[in-house]
């Protein structure tokens, strides 16, 4: 803090406006905490919220907090960085396509088996079984799982006013050959329209039927969440029969014809009327709460979670933290104090959030989604634990502990959560592998191209990579890690 | 080497105020580029963050092996040497060419107009360029699609169009600056040789080919020299972005950055990274002396040093 | 002769215009896009002139309009003070680098060559701005690192002083006594206008479109620049495209900024440059006084 007041003091003199961050009790350790920004966070806001927050921190459990919202576009960049140093304490990070193992593989995690064990009662239960796997390599733990509904569901979100026009059952969609006939008869009706958008980008669903991110890697699929045999993603059954049914469409005009070099996202254009409809994915709440034009199908995919779902976001202690006692005090107190998650996750009451008469939380007079000052009521899914703060007024649930539980006992989970296969021999491998999957993933995915015409050239590219012996290695892996299970 | 022995101390204190104004820049590069160099050796390191730089265990030349060892690497290798030696090539003709011609344009007004707007294609950033191609080449709703041929041709499924398209887009996103750069060493040549020139009767090609361009010389052996020096390198949002990373035009779009970023990316391989940087670094500055000491063997004034 | 110089003349304006529509074409179709209604943009494709024309875009960034204008203050500041540091750390070392007579001169030439092509990467430069300057979310960070001075510019001053500074100005003005900091500020200067103005030009575009240092030092939005905006908008919806999965349902409600808003906030970031730069360029052209001097 200090070094930061005496750099801006010389900035200072030359521009009007700078901040400069409060002076921290001397005594006190401070520990800096990074969280991704999902939606808009004044400089105002986070300074008073971090003074709130330090008020409670100071008083409870005598440590201080430096809070650092990070654009989360950069927030990989950022905190790798400084990782490198001790700036950083706490961190959100990303565990997707072996993010844990490769955070632990380069040292950038302190483990906190021990500190763990020996936490409270209350903090160790906050995480089931699942989560503790996905936070662990061999037995050790380097971080916690930021609690979350597991996985989703695959929907499609239609344009209600075509729905109408048409006649259309929006529930009777509900596999990919409904789904077909909707299209087409969309698309006879109103062909200058896309029929069917990609969810994001060059991507037509994020839900898919295949199991991904087997082993923590990215190159490791199973036909389905409960299939254990792995394979490669372009010879499973369930990739070739999605294709088959996205390149038909393709060839007869029903998707965007530049869905591989889109950079929009698809629910904004079914809302707006632009495309008929687009794969979503949805849990707990309605998939089109945000958008009033469109209507939702039935489940395509029923609720699943994927190896790669579960605890996909996680908090951990960097191992260039100066401070890991007071780092791991804070992050208990993120997970279970209430107030200090309430502040944290809502910001401040009657500023930034108001309390209504049901005890739901509200936007306060004048303020909505788009000029709140602090993001966090806006976006909650990156804060370690929401559920512990009170229910929003817009909520379609009455309590979100209830709901999140209930939830994640109904859908089916993947038989391979919790292996883990260890990619540091395999990074050459990896980086091939990213740049082979790059060049045909999409188009395939998509429908751009058909998935036997290009078939064999990928199998001769994989052979070349070494993929075949690879996928072996991690077969015979995976089998002993399911017998020990 | 022979005039160094004769350099005694009080020469040099002849020059202490020249010494003294290299001063500040010598500690800034000092600092800026030369003291964070010794991490050139997490390119031979298996970085770990908790060891740092120093403390990190060796790795031999494992880093390097990916740039290697896979048969993309033929390619990228190909793409990134090939497109840069063509945007030399093309970039440099066509912006001398430009400066030249704005010098011989005698009207100030719309000479100053066009300085002004040549620029505009430099002043917009790469991947706001990548949606103004996207707005010409989109398949549905592109420019060029609707309005020019009235057919749809998929421009991004196409590999063929793409070596064109990527040298168009450079050449359209650099020119105006090189021609700058060129002009304002034309207007910096001595007008008493152009004055000589119109004495002796000289057209204006001649002018142009006997003041202008050995005028110019000094400046695009240099642009040259330190082009060749990043011809490993590539800019990685016109090969990235602008083809909008997609998958089918990889072969014709991928360069070494575009490689290392999607690989290494996911992976935070800090020690292969550098590695690729190394690799880079290390042929262009071979590549730029031998380019230099032909340079110093023909014209030595020129050299770069 | 004359009618023929007359051709030439209107060939090379019909050439230069021919560019200039090229260059200046493309952003005109990014200007309409951004007053183009987006559903339109969507359905009927890119027009010069919009077929449905709408304020959409900047209603929607005149909400923001706070944080845009705080980002061209910003902008602004670090593109003058850091143009002027670089400016003069620049001509400081390339006069000397001119001057032939300089003992070791090739040396210092090639350690200044050297750091054109060898950095020491990121992750140690990094460290070292962070952990021994501490110029994390400091204005500083936005201008020194890898932007006060480059050899490249460094390079293109030397070489026009060595083109276009007779010696023997240079040696007639030591022999009246002056100094060599006198010689630099009031024979070479002046004569070197178009390469400083040149040099302002060059340095001033690349502080103003710098988003770099930014992205890895600055994270404290009352230092955001227009550009780190920018970038920081394109590379949210990069990662949302691949990660959103991480935000489940909930990623469904952040609305990304929609094309037109994406060029609208591109035609603000280019449009000061493009009023700023023919006044910069009247100086450019005044500077042509060189002649006249060869001793």
């Amino acid at each position: 803090m200090k070094k930061k007041l005496a750099a801006a003091f010389l900035a200072t003199a030359m521009m009007a406006g700078v901040i400069a961050a409060p002076a921290a009790a001397e005594e006190m350790v401070t520990v800096s905490l990074y969280i991704p920004t999902l939606a808009n966070y004044s400089e105002d806001a986070i300074t008073e919220v971090e003074a709130a927050l330090n008020e409670m921190l100071a008083e409870k459990y005598g440590i201080q907090v430096d809070l650092h919202y990070i654009e989360f576009g950069n927030f990989e960049t950022s905190i790798n960085l400084a990782m490198t140093t001790d700036e950083l304490d706490v961190t959100c990070f990303f565990d997707q396509d072996g993010g844990l193992s490769k955070y632990v593989n380069n040292g950038q995690l302190l483990d906190i088996t021990d500190y763990f064990n020996n936490a409270s009662e209350e903090f160790r239960s906050t995480f089931t079984e699942a989560e503790c796997l996905k936070s662990s390599i061999n037995g050790r733990m380097y971080s916690v799982a930021r609690k979350f509904q597991y996985g989703g569901k695959g929907v499609v979100l239609m344009n209600a006013a075509i729905v109408e026009e048409l006649g259309i059952d929006p529930l009777s969609v509900t596999d990919m050959d409904s789904l077909g006939e909707v299209l087409y008869q969309v698309h006879e009706a109103h062909p200058e329209i896309y029929a069917l958008a990609p969810q994001s980008s060059a991507d037509i669903s994020w839900v898919e039927p295949w199991d991904k991110g087997v082993g923590g890697t990215i190159f490791l699929f199973t036909d389905s969440v409960e299939s254990t045999e792995l394979g490669s993603l372009f010879e499973l059954d369930s990739f070739a029969e999605f294709c088959s049914y996205t390149h038909q469409w393709y060839e007869d005009g029903l998707i965007m014809s530049d869905i591989l070099s889109n950079t929009m996202e698809g629910a904004p254009l079914v809302n707006s009327g632009a495309a008929f409809a687009c794969f979503v994915n949805a849990d707990i709440d309605p998939a089109n709460a945000a958008y009033p034009n469109t209507v939702v199908s039935g489940d395509l995919i029923a609720p699943r979670a994927t190896a790669s779902d579960i605890g996909n976001l996680q908090y951990g202690i960097s191992a260039n933290s100066a401070h890991p006692d007071e780092a791991f005090k804070l992050l208990e107190a993120i997970y279970t104090d209430e107030e200090i998650v309430t502040t944290l996750c809502y910001g401040i009451e009657g500023e930034h959030y108001i309390l209504n008469e049901d005890g739901r939380a509200d936007f306060p007079e004048g303020i909505s989604s788009e000029n709140e000052p602090y993001g966090g009521f806006v976006a909650t899914a990156v804060y370690p634990n929401y559920m512990l703060a009170p229910v929003k007024a817009s909520a379609t649930v009455d309590n979100y502990q209830e709901a999140v539980d209930e939830w994640n006992n109904s859908l089916t989970v993947s038989a391979n959560v919790g292996f883990l296969f260890d990619i540091s021999e395999y990074t050459d491998f990896v980086t091939a592998y990213t740049n082979l999957k790059d060049k045909y993933y999409y188009a395939v995915k998509g429908g751009t191209v058909a998935l036997e015409d290009v078939l064999p050239s990928i199998q001769s590219e994989l052979e070349a990579i070494g993929f075949y012996d690879v996928l072996a290695e991690a077969q015979s892996e995976l089998d002993a890690y399911l017998e020990t299970k | 080497m022979r005039k160094k022995a004769k350099i005694g101390k009080k020469s040099l204190w002849k020059y202490r105020d020249l010494y003294l104004m290299l001063l500040p820049g010598a500690l800034y590069l000092l600092i800026n580029n030369y003291l964070p160099i010794g991490g050139l050796i997490l390119a031979f390191k298996k970085y770990d963050y908790t060891k740092g730089i120093w403390g990190s265990p060796w790795n031999g030349l494992k880093n390097f092996k990916f740039l290697f060892s896979t048969r993309d690497a033929a390619l990228i290798i190909r793409n990134t040497l090939g497109y840069n030696f063509i945007f030399i090539v093309l970039g440099t003709a066509f912006a001398v060419l430009v400066a030249i011609i704005l010098n011989e344009i005698r009207a100030q007004l719309p000479k100053k107009i066009y300085q002004v707007f040549i620029l505009v294609p430099y002043l917009i950033s790469m991947v706001v360029v990548s949606y103004i191609v996207f707005a010409f080449l989109s398949t549905d709703n592109g420019y060029i699609n609707n309005v020019i041929l009235g057919k749809k041709i998929n421009w991004y499924m196409q590999p063929k169009y793409w070596p064109y398209i990527l040298v168009f887009v450079n050449l359209w996103k650099s020119f105006g600056y090189n021609s700058i750069i060129y002009y304002a060493t034309v207007i910096g040549i001595d007008t008493s040789l152009y004055e000589a020139a119109v004495v002796d009767g000289a057209t204006r090609w001649q002018r142009i080919w006997h003041v202008t361009l050995p005028g110019l010389r000094p400046t695009i052996i240099t642009m040259t020299l330190l082009a060749i020096g990043r011809v490993f390198y590539s800019d990685f949002g016109l090969f990235y972005q602008v083809p909008m990373n997609s998958g089918l035009l990889y072969d014709v779009t991928t360069t070494i950055d575009v490689y290392v970023y999607k690989g290494l990316i996911l992976l935070n391989d800090i020690g292969r990274s550098a590695a690729a940087g190394f690799f880079q670094s290390i042929c262009g500055f071979l590549l730029v002396l031998t380019a230099n000491f032909i340079v110093s063997k023909i014209d030595k004034e020129n050299a770069l040093f | 002769m004359v009618q023929h110089d007359r051709l030439q003349q209107t060939l090379m304006h019909l050439f230069m215009i021919l560019l200039v529509l090229c260059c200046v074409l493309p952003f005109l179709l990014m200007v309409s896009a951004s007053f183009t209604e987006e559903a339109t943009l969507v359905r009927d494709g890119y027009r010069f002139i919009p077929k449905k024309f709408s304020l959409e875009t900047y209603t929607y960034l005149f909400k923001s309009a706070k944080t845009i204008f705080r980002g061209y203050g910003m902008t602004i500041l670090v593109t003058v003070l850091g143009t002027i540091l670089n400016l003069t750390l620049t001509i400081l070392f390339a006069y000397p680098l001119s001057r032939k007579d300089l003992p070791y001169r090739s040396v210092i030439s090639f350690f200044l060559f050297f750091t054109m092509l060898f950095n020491g990467g990121l992750v140690p430069t990094y460290m070292m701005y962070s952990n021994v300057f501490h110029i994390k979310n400091t204005i500083w960070a936005l201008i020194v690192p890898g932007l006060m001075m480059n050899a490249f510019y460094v390079i293109m001053m030397r070489s026009f002083f060595t083109a276009s500074i007779p010696d023997a100005l240079v040696e007639a003005a030591r022999l009246d006594g002056a100094s060599e900091w006198k010689v630099l500020l009031k024979v070479v200067l002046p004569l070197s206008k178009p390469m400083i103005v040149t040099l302002v030009l060059m340095v001033g575009l690349t502080y103003w479109n710098d988003w770099m240092n930014g992205l890895y030092y600055v994270n404290d939005q009352s230092l955001y620049t227009v550009q780190m905006i920018l970038n920081n908008m394109i590379n949210n919806i990069q990662f949302l495209s691949k990660n959103a999965s991480l935000f489940g349902a909930e990623a469904a409600n952040l609305s990304m900024p929609t094309v037109g808003i994406r060029m609208g906030i591109a035609v603000i970031a280019v449009l000061p440059v493009l009023v700023a730069y023919p006044f910069l360029q009247k100086y450019f052209v005044k500077g042509i006084v060189i002649g006249g001097v060869k001793g």
